[in-house]
């Protein structure tokens, strides 16, 4: 039952790494995020001690909503002085 | 006979697989945005199967709002990326599949077995744990957020022009 986590993070990190846009590698880290949540509440709820999985499960989705902040933040930022948001175009984000 | 909840279980598991896949594959942001929020959706209808019902709300609640400010932002930013390049698209698929499978073996090695029946546990007892054992950790969470919210506020405002300007605009020296 844990394939269905391990197979989420997977599709996360494959889009993490194929995107060209921020947005889009947002996208990835979204479900990465979603791939760790559920593994520690179906985790949690096989080790008998289900509300600590539970916990971690808020946590890390509280934790997902500051990556998307965060996240966008830069991306209006690099839209500001690129009018694009392509991930080559973070170096310049530097100067 | 399969009951009620795990066909529940397997049902949004593989919708939520499902709709994964579109999000990842998909070349344009606001579809894959629409489907992450379809993605997000059955991942709550899987926690609500296995009993984490305040899990799977905030999961709907929260995968809602991320999804919108995504089709928001795709609209700002544009929908479409760029054709990927084939060969970089099959190793990084390769590379997914193989993520499975070495953890997939490695957690084969551990025998478990999977009962939802479990110890009724509700809000009051997740509130008591919280706050008893956790408090720390939720406070730095809130901290987190609340910095992240500042700084990307800062981060995001557009560049003033520099030195002090008159009414009609000219700039003055600074003595």
């Amino acid at each position: 039952m844990i394939i269905v986590s391990l197979v989420l993070g997977a599709l996360g990190l494959v889009c993490l790494l194929s995107r060209t846009t921020l947005p889009g590698a947002l996208i990835g880290i979204q479900l990465i995020f979603l791939g760790a949540e559920t593994i520690f509440v179906v985790a949690g709820s096989v080790s008998g001690i289900p509300l600590e999985g539970h916990l971690f499960g808020l946590f890390i989705i509280v934790g997902g909503a500051v990556q998307v902040v965060v996240g966008h933040a830069l991306a209006i930022r690099l839209f500001y002085l690129k009018k694009g948001t392509n991930i080559g175009d973070l170096k310049g984000l530097r100067h | 006979m399969i009951d009620n909840s795990t066909f529940v279980y397997w049902f949004c598991s593989g919708g939520a697989i499902f709709f994964g896949f579109l999000a990842a594959y998909s070349r344009n942001t606001r579809r894959g945005a629409i489907c992450l929020w379809a993605c997000s959706l059955f991942v709550g209808g899987l926690f609500l199967s296995i009993g984490a019902e305040l899990l799977g709300v905030i999961q709907w609640i929260v995968g809602t709002l991320i999804s919108l400010v995504f089709i928001f932002y795709s609209a700002l930013f544009g929908v479409w990326e760029k054709k990927k390049n084939m060969i970089q698209f099959t190793i990084v698929s390769a590379l997914g599949v193989g993520f499975v499978f070495s953890i997939w073996v490695g957690l084969s090695q551990i025998s478990y077995i999977f009962d939802f029946s479990g110890t009724k546990k509700g809000l009051i007892d997740l509130g008591k744990i919280l706050v008893q054992n956790h408090l720390l950790p939720l406070e730095l969470l809130a901290l987190t957020l609340f910095i992240a919210i500042v700084g990307s506020g800062v981060v995001s405002r557009p560049d003033r022009a520099s030195g002090p300007k008159s009414i009609r605009g000219e700039e003055q020296e600074v003595e």
